[in-house]
């Protein structure tokens, strides 16, 4: 790109000069004499921008090919291991570790009530739960204190919160490893951080207000700490799509199907992204990123680094790439894994606005980590982190949406201008949208093989048609998001907008 | 410059192969869908009329259960070896007994052996875990053979030798386990090494004795924490094993705050060394160290010397965690300091007073 404009620019600075002394018709007049001019340019340019497009087309999807070509047989072995049931109960063990199951909540009414009964009623032996109340301002706290009997507990917690101030701490009279910290409003990040510095249990679990685990969720999830005991910092579960799923006494029998097509698209976006893009990612050593829904991570480690940074657009994805480098840099042996049985359930945004800022905050929080840890890109010093796990967030999820969009601009104009061919044109877009159809129905696949979560026909055939359906429009409107949030990530704006609950159905 | 343009037939070709590929997977995917939603159907049919079945006779009859097992149908075969094996996992008594001779009878005996033989590593996971359920440990040679590669599976193959109960099976166990490529136990792992400390803790004190000196840390972490949770008092004697003294002043602090554990169960009577070793993980330079030095002077009888100890600690404790947990152990043993505190432990004191009031409201 930077030589195109190199080469551009003795041309577009004439202009600029001619144009000086013009006015109303002349300028026009000039610009489409200008354009006239440029059409060679302009056809060397496009010619390029086609040629990176496909190149850079290729390369993606090949990095894709791979990593959901190695996450079909790991997730199938990850199916078999997840019914293998150790002759032993870990319920009693005494070596099954302690978690404390952090959740923040900032204007959670909707939702934290059967979020918090999910966490209490988690069939697990030593945990507890600490819901952050981050500075909420409807009555998410006295919902809590109501509906779980708290009291404040009299004395001032004697922690030195490295956080946002702690107003206080309330305790369960009804469930007695449960607590709330009433906190001033600080962020995501900085509620989990306040419940991390309270916690004295040897591993914490985070999940969002708006997210229900799988009853035994919590100790499939901590299987890795056991099996590889000493050397797993962290672990992450699968996430799946909550709306218009039941939701009985904060468990989750029979998922369902949301109604509408934002949320219907994002059941089979989350499917992929997890079943095949962190599984394959896992394989290839190359795990950076684990749902800040569910996640699970050693306390002290966490500690040891500062806890979430507060001053980023996605701190679970800059926990992940910290923890890495400093493992790494700090030569010890470490594991972090991700574990597709256990699934929490989340609510997604129905809303187009909500939808908006939740993605344009992922794309941004990306293209902000990806520039905070430059220094480890294509750095052979951290592995496969360095050498495919960061160049594959850069290529694909980084640029690829910014070449994605343009294109969309380009091709036509490039075919109105009579530079490219339509017959090639439509087969290039046909057979991008064919490989896009073919990664989501091989997640599909790996969905019906495996977990089967949805176990009905129909629900698999929605799948598929959701498959081809999200090609025209949704991953259009994805790309559109990032681009136009760009702007907003180059003035520095970390503002998270507004997430909107509808709550779990009945 | 030439623009981009792709040639119509290799694109078209390309395009065909993608069509009948995704076509292909589609008709796969929908049939293989359809295919286990009716064997679920099937299953659902058939696996509550086995389990009653199953569950009366071994309820009411003695083995052998050839009678039944003859007349399962194919599918019927499946299913009670399905629910068979969940019922070991879930009974005990003499009902479970019945069970194992029922699923011996089912072939799992058989399967499992091949498993284990012949089988992936997951399949060596699920014989293994059968065998040890069927309380029928395979061939210890076998295990060697083939189940060392990994902590898991080095974990379930020493389950397996362990689960008959006796001596010989135990020895096996732990050699597998200690085994020389060993770095560390996976769970499974130190669950069985309980279970054998549990039955024969004589014979883990003295395997201990002999590979602990040339363990790895981890593993040493591993071994002491499971000594933290079994009653040894009687069979340690007067004297602590010198793996264990040795742990005490280890470089890496995981490993003394392990050998603070370790000494839990055992109690200041047991030796001067346990004491000592209490004594002296008060002050260790390592804050966790410290914690766990407060954690076993709670669980034991009150012992003036080392709550005074603690509360001297208390005084100059940098770290407010260690306060925290201080502060509990002096509460649970109602030990209050003469002095006044300063103003850090007194914050933790409240708290704990605060805290504890609650528990007492719990109670009530």
């Amino acid at each position: 790109m930077i030589g195109i404009s190199l080469f551009l620019l003795p041309e577009i600075m004439s202009t600029v000069i001619d144009l000086i002394p013009l006015t109303g018709f002349r300028i026009v007049k000039s610009l489409l004499s200008l354009l006239g001019n440029l059409r060679p340019v302009l056809v060397d340019a496009i010619s390029v921008f086609g040629w990176f497009a496909i190149a850079l087309y290729l390369l993606i999807n090949l990095m894709y090919f791979v990593i959901h070509t190695v996450a079909l047989p790991r997730l199938q072995t990850e199916h078999r291991f997840s019914e293998w049931n150790e002759p032993y109960e870990v319920m009693n063990s005494p070596f099954t570790p302690g978690v404390a199951v952090i959740i923040p909540a900032y204007n959670e009414t909707e939702v934290i009530s059967e979020c918090v009964q999910s966490s209490v009623g988690l069939e697990y032996p030593d945990k507890e739960t600490v819901v952050v109340n981050d500075g909420s301002a409807d009555g998410t706290l006295a919902l809590l204190i109501d509906e779980f009997d708290m009291e404040r507990i009299t004395a001032t917690c004697p922690i030195d919160f490295p956080t946002e101030p702690v107003r206080d701490v309330y305790k369960s009279t009804t469930h007695p490893d449960l607590y709330v910290i009433d906190k001033e409003n600080g962020g995501r990040a900085d509620a989990v951080n306040s419940g991390v510095w309270f916690t004295d249990q040897e591993i914490f679990c985070t999940i969002d207000a708006d997210t229900i685990l799988d009853r035994e969720g919590l100790q499939e999830v901590v299987q890795p700490f056991l099996r590889n005991w000493g050397t797993v910092i962290a672990t992450g579960g699968t996430v799946r799509v909550a709306n218009g799923t039941p939701v009985n006494e904060g468990e989750i029998t029979e998922p369902q199907f949301p109604n509408g097509f934002l949320p219907s698209f994002q059941v089979l976006e989350y499917l992929r992204s997890f079943y095949s893009g962190r599984v394959g990612l896992d394989t290839l050593e190359s795990l950076i990123i684990l749902s800040g829904a569910f996640g699970v991570f050693r306390t002290d480690v966490v500690r040891d680094i500062g806890g979430y940074r507060t001053d980023t657009f996605t701190e679970d994805l800059d926990l992940v790439i910290r923890l890495h480098k400093t493992m790494i840099e700090s030569n010890e042996d470490y594991d972090i894994a991700f574990v597709p049985a256990p699934v929490a359930w989340t609510e997604v945004p129905e809303q187009l606005s909500v939808f908006t800022s939740q993605r344009r905050r992922w794309y941004n929080g990306l293209l902000e980590n990806l520039i905070t840890h430059r220094k480890m890109l294509f750095n052979p010093r951290y592995g496969a982190v360095g050498l495919f796990a960061m160049p594959f967030f850069l290529i694909a999820e980084a640029i690829g949406p910014i070449v994605e969009g343009i294109g969309y601009i380009v091709l036509p104009v490039a075919v109105l201008m009579g530079l490219f061919e339509p017959t090639s044109f439509l087969l290039f877009i046909t057979v991008t949208s064919g490989f896009g159809i073919f990664l989501s129905w091989y997640a599909t696949y790996g969905e019906v093989w495996t977990f089967r979560r949805y176990r009905k026909v129909s629900q698999v055939i929605q799948l598929m048609v959701l498959g081809v359906l999200e090609n025209v429009g949704y991953r259009q409107l994805r790309t559109f998001i990032k681009l136009t949030g760009i702007p907003q990530f180059v003035r520095g704006n970390t503002e998270w907008g507004e997430m909107v609950r509808k709550g779990f159905d009945d | 410059m030439q623009i981009p343009s792709l040639s119509l037939s290799p694109v078209v070709l390309a395009i065909v192969s993608l069509a009948f590929l995704l076509l292909l997977l589609e008709i796969f995917t929908i049939g293989y869908a359809f295919i286990r939603q009716v064997q679920d159907h099937r299953q659902e049919e058939i696996d509550p009329s086995t389990r009653e079945r199953i569950v009366e006779t071994v309820s009411t009859e003695e083995p052998p259960y050839d009678e039944l097992v003859s007349r399962l149908s194919r599918r019927e075969h499946s299913a009670a070896t399905r629910v068979t094996r969940e019922l070991m996992e879930q009974t005990t008594g003499p009902v479970t007994d019945n069970l194992r001779s029922l699923a011996k009878e089912l072939g799992m005996y058989q399967t499992a052996i091949e498993k284990v033989t012949d089988g992936d590593r997951i399949d060596q996971l699920h014989g293994l875990t059968t065998l040890s359920l069927l309380q029928h440990p395979p061939d210890t040679s076998a295990v060697r053979a083939r189940c060392l590669d990994d902590p898991v599976l080095r974990g379930a193959g020493a389950n397996a030798l362990a689960s008959a109960g006796t001596t010989d099976g135990y020895q096996a166990a732990l050699d597998i386990l200690y085994h020389e490529s060993s770095a560390k136990l996976s769970g499974l792992g130190m669950e069985t090494v309980n279970t054998v400390g549990h039955h024969k803790p004589r014979l883990l004190l003295d395997v201990l004795a002999d590979v602990m000196p040339d363990a790895t840390d981890i593993e040493l972490v591993q071994t002491l924490m499971v000594i933290a949770e079994l009653k040894l008092a009687s069979d340690i004697g007067e004297a602590l094993p010198t793996w264990i003294t040795d742990a005490f002043s280890a470089d890496n602090p995981q490993v003394r705050v392990a050998a603070v554990h370790s000494i839990e169960q055992l109690g200041p009577s047991v030796s001067d060394e346990s004491t000592e070793a209490a004594s002296n993980a008060i002050d260790d330079p390592d804050p966790r160290v410290r914690i766990a030095a407060a954690e076993i002077i709670e669980s034991w009888e009150y012992n003036e010397r080392l709550l005074f100890e603690l509360v001297n600690r208390l005084m100059t404790e940098p770290n407010v965690r260690v306060r925290k947990r201080i502060v509990t152990t002096l509460q649970h043993h109602n030990y209050r300091p003469e002095r006044s505190l300063p103003p850090a432990a007194k914050d933790a004191w409240d708290w704990g007073d605060a805290v504890t009031g609650f528990q007492s409201k719990e109670i009530a």
